[in-house]
């Protein structure tokens, strides 16, 4: 009786699955594995040559390429800028907005609004705004604040994708840890306020320690956002000035269809989605071994 | 906390309390103002979008910045007139329909799948979680490149259907869902299946109508992520008839003959929607989240 009931429980879940796993084979198991199949061949597109087998070589020819190791130094800079950022902004926010504020679903809804625009949107206005004669160099001038040429100098275009990264994502990620530090149960914080710990201590001893979960979460999802990051730079940069925003993403999408490699370019697109892996699978070691440190 | 209170004397007990009363009230005030500045600065790019969209394009490139930067000396509706004229009401059904199919047909499927992943016994199923979960949450941008080809033999090149069915399913949306059901105590569905209810019916008749915000919550991720898409719409729709609003602002593009005033009028206009759903789903998709949690 029981082990019937459990084989019809065991039959009607996997039914329920089965829509979600036919999707996750069509749409991620299957493209990942021609993905890696194709990154082993050379092929011209829309030619009769049919694709020939050249092993490893796309890969070889990727790593004796400076560009791309170019890539891979902006890529890994450009995250390492834009997610501490991201992070810290969203902390901060969420932390602000679940103190005794006033108003404090009209600044939720403000910090929001970003996320509310199409990332070309925001690519539009904010290519306007970060001109060298635009709104941001005139209102920097008018405090005072040194300017930059944006997006048509090579430290300024890094420097304008992070903003306009963080600007758009910050809401977002908010909105996650707010709901995280919701969820902290108020007797922790009465517990440490018996023990005379001011809001810094109570951040620090009870917040921190209690939505570390979801902050990983967080840190790892912005993290995968900003690998796959294409948009502002292929309407902004095209990569430039000088390589300076020759993000992995963008140089693949330019390797497969600009320069008719799709071989080459998915051998990178491997290479982005193993460089992704690793960073995430650092981000929860770190992580971890913070929280088993005392 | 009481206990300590009232071993004080009463007078002072009153000193101290209206001391603190009077720190809080400062400290409210000093967080007020902080608050209204970090979100002013996210506001300012966003106010100046709303000012261009509804003024003439010369104005918005003029050189000095003042008051007028951010409202508009004249009020026109022109843009939007272009706007609608160059077809962008055909984008922005678009839109809506990809969007809409995505998020409802994507929000059954995101509950389907999280109802046994949460609720149901059998073998293999935190395996299956993490498989389920952690694939969806790749980018379908990685894998996107050699599905066009795909998509392109099966003959779905410039149809809605080939946006629709990327936006289907989404990580984050199922493991959402996952985290409420498991929120719900299990006596109720041990009741139930004494009573002989199957499992369709505990699902759609017990645990559904719990999990309400959470379901709002999966489908505002779903569509968010639907309306906001850009790579794959542009690799897979080359008919700009076909197209979505998040792309066809990019297509006004043509570096150096932009008609900026038509580009940030069709921002508005795709930014308002979402806005406005925020603005009023705000609540539910916060408290939906918080039991995301994973507690």
């Amino acid at each position: 009786m029981t082990s019937r009931a459990a084989r019809h429980e065991a039959r009607t879940a996997l039914l329920l699955l089965s829509p979600a796993l036919v999707l996750l084979l069509l749409l991620r198991i299957i493209p990942a594995g021609v993905a890696v199949v194709e990154s082993f061949y050379t092929s011209v597109p829309g030619s009769v040559i049919p694709p020939k087998w050249v092993g490893w070589q796309n890969y070889l020819d990727l790593f004796e390429d400076p560009g791309f190791w170019d890539s891979v130094y902006r890529t890994l800079l450009f995250a390492g800028l834009v997610n501490p950022l991201t992070m810290l902004f969203a902390l901060f926010l969420a932390w602000l907005l679940t103190r005794n504020v006033m108003f404090t679903g009209m600044w939720r809804t403000l910090a929001f609004l970003p996320t509310a625009l199409p990332l070309m949107g925001t690519t539009v206005v904010f290519g306007v705004l970060l001109r060298p004669e635009g709104v941001v160099n005139n209102l920097l001038t008018l405090v005072y604040l040194p300017t930059s040429g944006w997006f048509t100098d090579v430290n300024g275009a890094l420097a304008a994708l992070v903003i306009l990264s963080t600007w758009t994502a910050v809401g977002y990620w908010m909105i996650f840890l707010i709901a995280a530090i919701r969820d902290v149960p108020q007797d922790y914080y009465d517990a440490a306020m018996l023990d005379g710990a001011g809001e810094w201590r109570q951040f620090i001893n009870v917040t921190l320690p209690l939505i570390q979960r979801q902050l990983l979460f967080v840190l790892t999802a912005s993290t995968v956002w900003n690998f796959i990051l294409y948009a502002p730079i292929s309407a902004l940069t095209k990569g430039g000035p000088q390589g300076s925003s020759n993000f992995l993403m963008y140089d693949i999408i330019t390797r497969y269809y600009a320069l008719s490699s799709p071989g080459a370019a998915l051998a990178e697109m491997t290479l982005l989605f193993v460089l992704m892996g690793a960073t995430v699978w650092l981000q929860f070691s770190l992580l971890n071994r913070m929280r088993s440190a005392p | 906390m009481a206990a300590i209170q009232s071993a004080e004397p009463y007078a002072q007990r009153a000193v101290t309390r209206r001391i603190v009363l009077h720190r809080r009230q400062l400290r409210r005030v000093l967080a007020t103002s902080v608050a209204l500045l970090i979100s002013l600065l996210f506001a300012v790019p966003f106010i100046w979008l709303v000012a261009s969209a509804f003024r003439p394009v010369s104005e918005t490139f003029q050189a000095n910045v003042d008051i007028w930067t951010f409202i508009p000396r004249t009020w026109t509706l022109e843009n939007f007139t272009s706007a609608f004229s160059r077809g962008f009401a055909v984008n922005l059904f678009n839109s809506f329909w990809v969007t809409g199919m995505s998020a409802v047909v994507g929000t059954l499927l995101a509950i389907l799948a999280a109802f046994p992943l949460a609720v149901m016994r059998f073998p293999g199923r935190s395996w299956l979680f993490v498989v389920v979960v952690f694939a969806f949450m790749i980018p379908f941008e990685v894998v996107a490149l050699p599905l066009t080809t795909v998509f392109t033999q099966l003959g779905l090149a410039n149809t809605l259907t080939a946006l629709i069915v990327p936006g289907l399913v989404h990580g984050l949306a199922i493991f959402n869902l996952r985290q409420f059901f498991l929120s719900i105590p299990r006596e109720q569905l041990e009741a139930a299946l004494l009573d002989g209810a199957s499992w369709w019916r505990i699902l759609f008749q017990i645990y559904l109508p719990l999990v309400r915000p959470a379901v709002i919550g999966s489908a505002m991720i779903l569509a968010m992520a639907q309306w906001n898409a850009w790579l794959w719409p542009s690799l897979i729709i080359t008919n700009n008839s076909k197209q979505t609003g998040a792309v066809a602002i990019g297509l006004s593009d043509s570096a150096y003959t932009q008609d900026y005033g038509l580009a940030f009028a069709e921002v508005f206009i795709l930014a308002l929607i979402p806005a406005l759903l925020i603005f009023f789903g705000q609540r539910s998709f916060t408290r939906s989240l918080s039991h995301s949690g994973g507690k």
